[in-house]
């Protein structure tokens, strides 16, 4: 529970609120009536001024402060009632044209866009100069405003609820659109309208004075408080508290108002609930645990390509204020020249982040790399500082997302993003250079007619196309390593497999390093050499694709191997492995997967399994993983 | 994009309208259409004159059509406390003050709000993002009105650096501009920050750090473009908040521009030219808006040109 705004709480308490409601028994003055004898009186803590009247007095020789409090009366009651009818009709338009769009909500949405564009100001004294100034001019004209912020939000809060299943089962078993409304939409709505209404609160506050300062809202001699700062206008230079103390009122009503919205905004938005407030400040880098996973499986230097990527004991962790989560807990990990190394893991095992943490992109106020080495081509990226580790990571490393439509810039063409690209690593090139360079880059990863999609934005290509220009991009620097994080899980079936035939195709031409994280195991079938599967921040089996499929040696990956789907379905989620991998704020002592595991013995519990060597570059992060025991039970 | 443009041209059109309609149904409906028209000293043949004029004998609906024909000319009737001055006269006059202070505001509104949106997001957390939101609040929550009436006391009557009221030169338009601008350097500082941190957590901006453009590129190149687009849909509603500031700064600042003139002729029941202004606001705010939806299309390819819109 986050802390209350308890400031802006007091502030509407005690100087909107209370003296509203006890206006009559809080001061001993009349606020129409003053002594004209006492005209003027400053303040009491001023020279002249006496404590009879805290404030002084205005030009009538009324006590300000009576006035003020009873301005909070004036103020209340005119953004209540602009409030209730706003809510009223702005909710009752709002529901119906969300709910049942069409011309109906065409109609009401031009309404709302038309009441948000009118000079209210104006059409106030448009009235005032043909009618006069009235109480009831306020309501109508603040109310104006507050009905069209509201049918907004609600129009649009109905809209995403009414696509959601539970309304469409409801509509389908027959339940009349009112009972609907009723019954699931309106719930659903009240808590982005308690947002909206604290700040509409403001808002009224704010036009009825500014109204009233200019003779078109409260008429006097109400004690307005916008009546009360015109009424000292032109005292400025003689009787400054007359216009000053009201105003101030005004000015710490509103941003009380405005602050508790937003501190609302954010307590009831279930996006930012996680992460309110700052963060906790990242600690330093703390010295490596040399628990677990010690043994680098170490590459037989037999001739084989140097590795590109070597990771080890890699910590990322992210600083909110919910605990620290150790996303990435101690990872080693090599990746060789034309090598291809895949990453698997559930969602939330951390294999995103520790695609980005290897390139340095992590969330940058929440997280940071706090132990371990990332060494690219023996450089230890993690602690590059920023002015090298921008140069660095454009000769050495790419990286490809999962949403193509997220990885190009939509208000670019396709062609000034690639000229971009080439232009900073050759600046030398003459703009015909940089444009065949760019029609080359396309042509290499199989975009048809690339003169002509060069002139495409973004949103004109597939969701394919624009993956194919995307690797374009991250290949222009001729990369050591490119990092696919779940490269083809937004692409139909066949585009995916054409996605992975370039890949491999790219990289036989030329000899990059693949990190390739998945969830899908038919992918790593396909694409990788070596495997590593990643659990709860750490790698808990690795090996040669063969040997993971022929003899897994860690009950998850089993189990992730037996959940897989037989044919080529695209799910996101491994869906049969019972029970949820842990938080990663509290992680147990001994094996994160005992949970779940149907091997767990009482040692399990008690400390992190070391590596077991089950063969040559095959390691497993089991207790078990030499006895097997569930070679036996099946 | 043809029909883009002529969806927001008619929507202008029927904002004008529903604005046009609002100012006659006051003039004809609340009390004495004559008194509202006339000025209270004037001759009884004056007024059957301007009764005749403005069709008041014929059906509602009739004199509707007049009224328009007439507003279309720029024709709103004499103004009653101007002696021989069409009330579009009298707001022509004052139109170029108000234009200067506006001219003024808007470049303090750039200059300041358009910078300290992107420093807040890219420091987001730090102390220039607390203090520019800090800004943000107040420039929310504090009255014009009040604000221009405190400074005048501080700047003017006690320390005499810059004068109290009116167009005098060079420093008076200090305080009245900055006053005007306080609320859109705070709309224009919120707005774009969400867009820019919205925009700053895409993927593509990670891939254009990736290739290695300067911190610099990426804010303004790669982030500021695209995180323009969704502020872009609230400027209409901040334009008319402006609008509404600039005229109470007017009045507070003896501003002798068009806001201040609505103010007295208000007071002094002068329908003529207070309706017209309205309606020439009214103009100016549809005029906007559509100009806004223009430069939305040019930022965004994919209003522009059409094609499946994907939202974000
Ligand atoms: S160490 Fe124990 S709990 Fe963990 S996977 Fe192996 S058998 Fe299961």
């Amino acid at each position: 529970m986050p802390r209350l705004p308890w400031l802006p709480i007091l502030i509407l308490a005690g100087l909107l609120v209370i003296p509203a409601i006890l206006a009559p028994w809080l001061t001993p003055h009349d606020p129409l009536r003053g002594e004209l004898l006492e005209r003027l009186t400053p303040p009491g803590w001023v020279e002249g001024g006496s404590w009879t009247y805290p404030l002084g007095t205005d030009g009538q020789g009324r006590d300000i402060l009576t006035r003020i409090i009873f301005g909070a009366r004036i103020s209340l009651s005119v953004a209540m009632s602009a409030i209730g009818i706003g809510l009223l009709v702005g909710g009752s338009l709002g529901l119906v044209g969300g709910y049942f769009g069409g011309f109906i909500d065409k109609v009401i949405m031009w309404m709302i866009d038309t009441f948000l564009s009118l000079p209210f100001v104006l059409l106030a004294l448009v009235v005032v100069s043909a009618i006069g100034p009235s109480f009831q001019l306020v309501i109508v004209l603040t109310s104006a405003t507050v009905w069209a912020y509201v049918a907004r939000q609600v129009r649009g809060e109905t809209l995403s609820i009414r696509e959601q299943d539970f309304v469409a089962r409801a509509r389908v078993s027959g339940l009349s659109a009112l009972k609907i409304i009723r019954r699931h939409i309106v719930p659903n709505t009240v808590s982005p309208l308690i947002v909206v209404a604290t700040l509409q609160v403001g808002l009224v506050i704010l036009e009825e004075a500014s109204l009233s300062f200019i003779g078109a809202g409260i008429p006097p001699p109400n004690p307005s408080w916008g009546v009360m700062v015109a009424g000292g206008r032109d005292l400025i230079a003689s009787a400054w508290w007359v216009s000053f103390f009201p105003g101030l009122a005004i000015l710490s009503i509103v941003l009380a108002l405005n602050s508790l919205g937003d501190w609302l905004r954010d307590y009831l938005d279930p996006r930012t609930r996680q992460q309110m407030g700052s963060p906790l400040r990242p600690a330093g880098r703390t010295p490596a645990r040399g628990d677990g996973q010690a043994g680098v499986p170490e590459h037989p230097s037999d001739g084989l390509p140097p590795a590109v990527l070597e990771v080890s004991d890699l910590r990322t962790y992210l600083f909110t204020r919910a605990g620290v989560t150790r996303a990435v807990d101690g990872v080693t990990l090599s990746v060789r020249e034309s090598e291809t190394v895949g990453i698997v893991g559930e969602s939330g095992s951390g294999k995103t982040m520790l695609g980005l943490s290897i390139v340095r992109l992590t969330p940058e106020h929440v997280s940071r790399i706090v132990g371990g080495e990332i060494r690219v081509g023996g450089t230890d990226v993690s602690t590059l500082p920023e002015s090298e580790l921008r140069g660095f990571r454009a000769a050495n490393l790419s990286m490809i997302f999962q949403d193509p439509e997220q990885s190009l810039n939509p208000v670019f063409t396709v062609g000034s993003l690639l000229n971009e690209a080439i232009r900073a690593r050759f600046p030398d090139l003459s703009a015909a250079q940089v444009q065949s360079r760019a029609v080359e880059a396309l042509r290499s990863v199989n975009v048809p007619d690339p003169e002509r999609r060069l002139r495409s934005f973004p949103h004109q290509l597939s969701g394919g196309m624009k993956q194919r220009v995307v690797s374009a991009m991250a290949m222009i620097g001729q990369p050591k390593l490119i990092i696919a994080d779940e490269p083809t899980t937004s692409l139909d079936a066949t585009i995916q497999a054409q996605f992975l035939h370039l890949l491999k195709d790219l990289q036989a031409r030329t000899g990059v390093a693949l990190l390739l994280i998945t969830h899908d195991f038919g992918i790593i079938a396909e694409l990788a050499d070596r495997v590593a599967v990643m659990y709860a921040g750490r790698l808990v089996e690795q090996g040669a694709v063969r040997d993971i499929f022929n003899r897994p040696s860690h009950p998850y990956t089993r189990a992730l191997l037996e959940a897989r789907p037989a044919a080529h379905t695209r799910t996101d989620r491994l869906k049969t492995i019972e029970g949820n991998p842990p938080s990663l704020i509290d992680l147990p002592v001994g094996c994160r997967f005992a949970p779940r595991c149907a091997y767990a013995t009482e040692e399990c519990d008690e400390r992190y399994p070391p590596e077991t060597v089950i063969g040559e570059l095959h390691r497993s992060a089991c207790l078990r993983a030499e006895e097997e025991p569930w070679l036996n039970r099946s | 994009m043809g029909r883009y443009v002529l969806t927001s041209i008619v929507r202008g059109l029927l904002t004008l309208f529903a604005v046009s309609l609002i100012v006659f149904v006051l003039a004809r409906i609340s009390g004495d259409p004559i008194a509202v028209l006339t000025p209270s000293d004037m001759s009884k043949e004056d007024r059957a004159a301007v009764a005749a004029n403005w069709g008041l004998d014929k059906p509602i609906h009739e004199q509707y059509v007049v009224f328009v024909q007439r507003a279309l000319q720029g024709d709103f009737g004499d103004s009653f406390t101007v002696s021989q001055a069409t009330a579009t006269e009298v707001i022509w006059s004052r139109f170029p003050a108000t234009l200067r202070l506006a001219g003024a505001a808007l470049l303090l509104i750039t200059i300041a709000g358009v910078p300290l949106g992107v420093l807040a997001a890219t420091r987001r957390g730090k102390w220039a993002d607390r203090s520019a939101r800090f800004l943000a609040l107040i420039g929310q929550s504090i009255p014009e009105f009040w604000l221009g009436l405190v400074a005048i006391w501080i700047f003017a009557v006690r320390l005499r650096w810059l004068p109290t009221s009116g167009d005098t030169g060079p420093s008076s338009y200090v305080m009245p501009s900055i006053v005007v601008a306080l609320f859109g350097i705070a709309a224009i500082l919120r707005l774009l920050r969400s867009g820019m941190l919205e925009t700053l957590q895409a993927e593509y901006i990670k891939l254009a750090r990736l290739q290695g453009f300067s911190p610099t590129r990426i804010r303004w190149r790669h982030a500021f473009k695209p995180a323009l687009i969704a502020p872009l849909t609230f400027f209409g509603q901040v334009f008319v908040h402006l609008i509404a500031g600039a005229t109470v700064t007017e009045i507070v600042f003896n501003w002798p521009g068009v806001g201040l003139l609505a103010f007295t002729s208000a007071a002094g029941r002068d329908f003529p030219v207070v309706q017209a202004i309205a309606l020439f606001t009214a103009a100016i705010i549809v005029a906007t808006n559509i100009t806004v939806d223009l430069l939305y299309a040019w930022i965004d390819p994919r209003v522009r040109l059409g094609g499946k819109a994907v939202a974000g």
